[in-house]
């Protein structure tokens, strides 16, 4: 985002996070699972966007691929498949939802008191990221991190398969 | 330039709800999208903190990036279980129908 134009990255910013919390709000009290996963699509695009305001293009493009994309599409796929959904609303909320909110007000107290002791040193920021200096990071310095990490999609592939695949008799 | 920290306090927030409907919602298909939804105010944070703090700067994109592979795994593999226990008959697949380790 160009800083000629302060004011207008201000008002992306505002509108891609009213987005991202809005609809991450509508996901959570949707009663109907397939808009559950659509309010989740459009809650991921909006991190697309904010991924892409930060300089990080590359990972915004990948996010609207595989979390917008894939993860989505399936989602909606075991949703229609299991048809879960409208029916009885009350039986797929957990009972302790007082202890719950408690221990997300406990959690978030501790997550912004350890993220504003970062904010000093959030005053400078870098060049943004272009992808070469991505794809020399993964060959070279993170190699082996790299090839484990196709070896985990291989597994969970073959494990997916083996799940999802009908029980022979 | 946009301040870091509103980025920082944006991922929280959206990560606190989703850790929220984790905690509170019992269908599993709901459990699984609220992960996701945690792990891409993870990667926001990642990506914010490589931009500002990173040695080198690209790290944060990096670490997003195998984030989002075990993601990814991660929803398939769920997914998976998640018809495997459908297909046992139970209707709305809850985290209480995963009980076959109780004794």
């Amino acid at each position: 985002m160009p800083d000629s134009v302060p004011g207008g990255a201000y008002v992306v910013f505002f509108l891609l996070a009213a987005g991202a919390v809005g609809f991450s709000l509508a996901m959570l009290f949707s009663r109907n699972f397939v808009h559950s996963a659509a309010y989740l699509a459009a809650a991921l695009l909006a991190f697309a966007g904010l991924n892409a305001l930060l300089g990080a293009t590359f990972l915004a493009m990948l996010q609207v691929f595989i979390y917008a994309g894939a993860v989505t599409v399936v989602v909606v796929f075991v949703v229609m498949m299991t048809r879960v959904g409208v029916a009885d609303w009350r039986a797929l909320l957990q009972p302790q939802s007082k202890l719950a909110a408690a221990v997300v007000v406990v959690f978030g107290i501790g997550l912004l008191n350890a993220l504003a002791g970062f904010v000093p040193a959030l005053a400078s920021p870098k060049a943004p990221v272009t992808t070469r200096t991505i794809a020399e990071l993964l060959l070279k310095e993170y190699a082996a991190p790299f090839e484990i990490s196709s070896l985990i999609l291989l597994a969970a592939l073959i494990g997916a398969i083996y799940l999802a695949k009908e029980a022979r008799q | 330039m946009i301040p870091a920290s509103w980025f920082l306090a944006l991922g929280a927030i959206v990560f606190l709800i989703a850790l929220f409907g984790f905690l509170t919602r019992r269908s599993l298909i709901q459990s699984l999208m609220c992960l996701e939804l945690m792990l891409s105010s993870v990667n926001l944070t990642f990506v914010t903190f490589g931009r500002t703090v990173g040695d080198p700067a690209a790290s944060g994109v990096t670490f997003a990036l195998f984030a989002m592979v075990v993601g990814a795994a991660e929803i398939g593999v769920g997914l998976a279980l998640v018809l495997v226990f459908f297909r046992e008959g139970h209707a709305n697949v809850t985290s209480d129908d995963l009980d076959i380790l109780k004794g």
